[in-house]
């Protein structure tokens, strides 16, 4: 059986525990305490013959390592080398959550970039060109809506697609 | 004309609910100007005062609501527009 890592990287509220908790299915209070999420949070799940740990990393504005959160993000990253990194971007926020994402993208790891709450970015007139933020950040871009469960599945399938990109 | 400008510079503590501020300068040390900075809050960002309770004051910061302490508000220097 196949084995793959990934880790779930943030701002805090973006949805990191959400889409966490969508994929293991575990129940786990998701509150809105910024920063909340300062343990370490692990999770198993299957997809089909693959089996997907997923480290929830704790929020974080950079990788600056000047808190204790920042530390374990970038030390998880840098030192764990996870096969994958979600970094789970809020759509309505994107200029901000951006930073994180472009910091997580430098250090070279692969990622696969999740914009989140797409419906609140909508309710609030943004529209986002996917494409050519995909283009431009060099990695592909799956549009969620977390805590309604949409696009989970086609986070699946992009993460199992990725597997077989790294066994093929 | 230099004068005029900086006379308009004052900390964020002091701006009230609804005006609308560019931010100047942090006088904090590295630690929190890059903090801040990573929150978005970077020198000739503008931003407007949503709410203040006396204490911590609520800011719109490139489409984000950002809450700052009062100490941390008195280390944000900000001009008026």
């Amino acid at each position: 059986m196949e084995l793959l890592h990934i880790a779930i990287a943030g701002n805090p509220n973006a949805g990191k525990s959400t889409i966490f908790n969508a994929l293991t299915g575990s129940r786990q209070h998701v509150g809105n305490w910024p920063g909340k999420t300062v343990e370490k949070k692990e999770g198993v799940f299957q997809l089909g013959e693959l089996q997907v740990n997923v480290v929830d990393l704790p929020g974080t504005y950079s990788l600056a390592a000047l808190s204790p959160e920042e530390i374990i993000a970038r030390d998880y990253i840098l030192n764990e080398h996870p096969d994958l990194v979600l970094t789970v971007m809020d759509a309505s926020n994107l200029e901000r959550n951006l930073y994180l994402t472009v910091q997580v993208l430098e250090l070279g790891v692969p990622v696969l970039v999740m914009l989140n709450m797409v419906d609140v970015a909508a309710s609030r007139g943004i529209s986002i060109d996917v494409e050519r933020l995909s283009q431009a950040l060099g990695s592909p871009i799956i549009r969620t809506v977390a805590s309604k469960g949409v696009g989970v599945s086609e986070l699946k399938e992009a993460i199992v697609r990725y597997a077989q990109g790294l066994t093929a | 004309m230099k004068s005029d400008s900086a006379a308009r510079i004052m900390p964020l503590a002091m701006v009230s609910v609804g005006e609308h501020v560019r931010l100047v300068k942090v006088t904090a040390g590295e630690k929190l100007v890059c903090r801040l900075g990573s929150m978005g809050l970077t020198p000739g960002v503008e931003m407007r005062v949503l709410q203040d309770s006396g204490g911590p004051k609520t800011v719109c910061v490139r489409d984000s609501r950002i809450a700052l302490g009062k100490g941390v508000a008195h280390k944000i220097l900000v001009e008026l527009i």
